[in-house]
């Protein structure tokens, strides 16, 4: 993978079973909208691969863009989400990812999630810079975790 | 002399079940099977090998949810009832095959189910915990938990949902068994650094995990899984032994796959006219196994060309294999021992499913493999917990992030079919810890009737079987529907309770419907309460640019 030109475009998997039967499937109520506050969240699924999502603090059409930084600034994995998702994987060796971000140009709005520091090493530097494009004016408070 | 130690480890789970408001539920059929194939067998196993004096050492873990099924009077009358019926039908069976091929087979079937039932509703009285109960009281089965509904600690958003799952789990384990538990089985062997605070500060001392996890330890485990590690907390870690796990799990090398064993997946349900089975199908008439086969496996021959079972060969080969395992093991551990100079220690886990349902003979292999290991004494028998006691002395290493599924990783529960779940469980955790901090201390009855059914809901949307069904597209519209279902009713309690305005009668129909965890405390969520000492989930989040703040949710 060229790290400095990957560009994925996301699109979740359907959650629907391919409607071959007439049969009536209650898949139950609408589950609720929003987390209720900014939310940038990476779960391990291997060394390999995270599940990334997010939670913004204004609804709105608009590609949102996730990228991945090494520690010395390099774009691991970039993808879009255009209108909808917030949402998707990494295939990115988890150990070199420095920090992630989320940013929406048009929101002035990102979201920013450090990697853990390992317990050998020196904490990770502050944020230097959110990555290139239309710099956010400001970023928003993101209640994050690494599980 | 004992060439080193060998800990049969069988995990029972199935998730929780109960519908009410049906008379009739095609899922409930799980814990119906289960029961009728797995766990009244490896009792009356259990009640064979006592009543013959047969020293054994088994491990068993009985999960919550899995343990407030079997302890539930409605379920246990439908599966008393379930079984009424399939000895019904497998006594119509017997009359049709009497002179044919399958004679042998149909009247083994039928005697088997007529002891199941016999043994289950009237000797037992439709209570399993009691027996299960017996035989730990007895110091020859060990009884773990697990996390409280089979949740993915690792995958969980906070510290108080982990140390819910796990301190809920010991107290459920403790209801049921009159003790708390000192081993836990971690929901699909996940873990994640950090983990074992909890599980320490529950009290418990050692868990399973998957070979992976110890010999890509930091640093690596010295004797591999042939000896626990010690966790930073103080828990003790035995890795899966792939050897002798292969030999029962492999599609292509295990035991179950013997042509003589019977085929699992040709079953009366499709053999016989429609209108024969239609009494013993669900409502919709649609044809689904009923449990009653009469095929041997054969061999790599289509459904319709296997031949009749033989249930005599068959016993006589789970006889053969109990003896090979055994011998396999004793080699092993005399390799092994050669190899370090000390004794080892294998932990050989396995689905306790497995043991019936899936391969019917399970049960045979497993007895005669106990009475074959309670003549000699090169291969020692032990619980874990022993173990433990006579090695204490152990590495201290930090176990791997991995799990017992395919390739030791998490992605069988959290991948493109099922990664949606985890913002909605994660929102619930952070909902769920907010209101109990709010309303902890209220003095209104009802208030602490929502919290503790909020809790419930959140329990139940955290079991990791709905992820697995998601993924293995097999149940998925009842997967997705639980999802939801839980999610949605806990989001509307947590509405209720902010604004004042509770619905009693819809909480009296959740608390009706979801009869799990009758004693939960809420307080088991509220932050300050959590007791963690590994910084489980140690995350940053950014403020503004060039701002930084380090939250460490552990205490």
């Amino acid at each position: 993978m060229n790290p400095q030109s990957e560009l994925v475009t996301f699109a979740e998997a359907s959650i629907t079973e391919a409607s071959v039967t007439e049969v009536f499937i209650d898949r139950g109520p609408p589950l609720p909208h929003g987390a209720g506050g900014p939310t940038l969240c990476l779960m391990v699924q291997s060394e390999a691969c995270a599940h990334v999502y997010w939670e913004a603090t204004v609804d709105g059409p608009g590609d949102w863009e996730l990228t991945a930084w090494s520690a010395d600034d390099q774009i691991l994995q970039r993808f879009q989400t255009p209108d909808g998702p917030t949402g998707g994987f990494l295939h990115v060796p988890l150990a070199a990812i420095a920090r992630i971000e989320a940013t929406h140009p048009q929101r002035s709005e990102a979201l920013v999630l450090y990697a853990p520091a390992p317990p050998t090493s020196s904490p990770s530097p502050r944020p230097r810079r959110l990555g290139p494009g239309a710099r956010p004016t400001s970023s928003s408070p993101a209640r994050a975790w690494s599980t | 002399m004992s060439l080193g130690a060998l800990s049969l480890v069988l995990h029972a789970h199935l998730p929780y079940i109960r519908h009410p408001e049906h008379p009739d539920f095609l899922e409930e059929d799980w814990l119906f099977e289960a029961i009728a194939e797995t766990y009244v067998p490896l009792l009356r196993m259990m009640d064979r090998l006592e009543a013959d004096a047969v020293p054994f050492q088994l491990t068993m873990s009985i999960t919550p949810p899995l343990a407030e099924m079997l302890a539930d009077p409605l379920l246990q009358q439908r599966a008393a009832r379930r079984l009424r019926k399939l000895v019904a039908l497998a006594t119509e069976v017997a009359d049709r095959e009497v002179c044919g091929p399958r004679g042998r087979a149909a009247d083994h079937a039928l005697a088997e189910l007529v002891s199941v039932s016999q043994h289950f509703e009237h000797e037992w009285g439709c209570a399993l915990l009691p027996r299960f109960r017996h035989h730990a009281e007895r110091g020859q089965l060990e009884l773990i938990t697990c996390t409280a509904t089979h949740g993915l600690l690792p995958l969980m958003a906070t510290d108080a949902a982990r140390h819910a799952q796990v301190e809920l789990a010991c107290r459920t384990h403790a209801r049921h068994f009159g003790r708390r538990p000192t081993g836990i089985w971690l929901a699909e062997c996940a873990w994640a650094p950090g983990v074992d605070a909890h599980l320490e500060a529950a009290g418990i001392a050692w868990c399973c995990l998957e070979d992976r996890a110890l010999h890509q330890a930091s640093p690596p485990a010295q004797l591999g899984t042939t000896r626990p590690v010690m966790t930073p907390a103080g828990v003790a870690a035995f890795g899966r032994d792939a050897e002798s796990s292969r030999q029962v799990w492999s599609a292509d090398e295990g035991y179950p796959g013997d042509p003589a064993y019977r085929e699992f997946y040709r079953d009366v349900a499709w053999d016989l006219p429609l209108e024969t089975v239609r009494p013993y199908l669900h409502d919709d008439g649609v044809r689904r196994a009923l449990g009653i086969k009469l095929h041997r496996i054969t061999g790599k021959v289509g459904l319709d060309d296997k031949e009749p079972y033989d249930p005599d060969a068959a016993a006589a080969r789970a006889e053969v294999h109990a003896r090979h395992f055994l011998a396999a093991r004793r080699a092993q551990l005399a390799r092994l021992r050669e190899q370090t100079g000390r004794a080892a220690h294998l932990l050989a886990p396995y689905d306790a499913e497995l043991y019936g349902h899936w391969w019917a003979e399970g049960p045979q292999f497993l007895e005669a493999l106990l009475r074959a290991a309670a003549e000699q004494t090169d291969v020692t028998l032990v619980h874990p917990s022993a173990w433990l006691a006579q090695e204490p002395i152990n590495q201290v290493t930090v176990p791997a992030r991995s799990t017992w599924g395919a390739d030791s990783t998490y992605e069988v529960w959290i991948n493109g079919r099922n990664s949606w779940i985890y913002r909605h469980l994660h929102q619930a955790e952070l909902r769920l810890s907010g209101l109990v901090q709010r309303f902890g201390e209220d003095d209104d009855p009802d208030v602490m009737r929502a919290l503790r059914q909020a809790a419930r809901e959140l329990l139940l949307a955290q079991s990791s079987d709905w992820a697995f069904i998601l993924t293995m597209d097999t149940s998925v519209g009842y997967a997705e529907r639980r999802t939801r279902e839980h999610v949605f009713a806990l989001t509307r309690l947590a509405d209720e309770l902010e604004s004042g305005q509770l619905d009693l009668s819809h909480l009296a129909e959740r608390e009706g419907r979801w009869q799990i965890f009758a004693d939960v405390d809420p307080m088991l969520w509220h932050p300050s309460r959590v007791v963690s000492r590994g910084g489980t989930a140690v995350y940053r989040s950014s403020g503004s640019e060039g701002g930084e703040k380090r939250a460490t949710v552990s205490a």
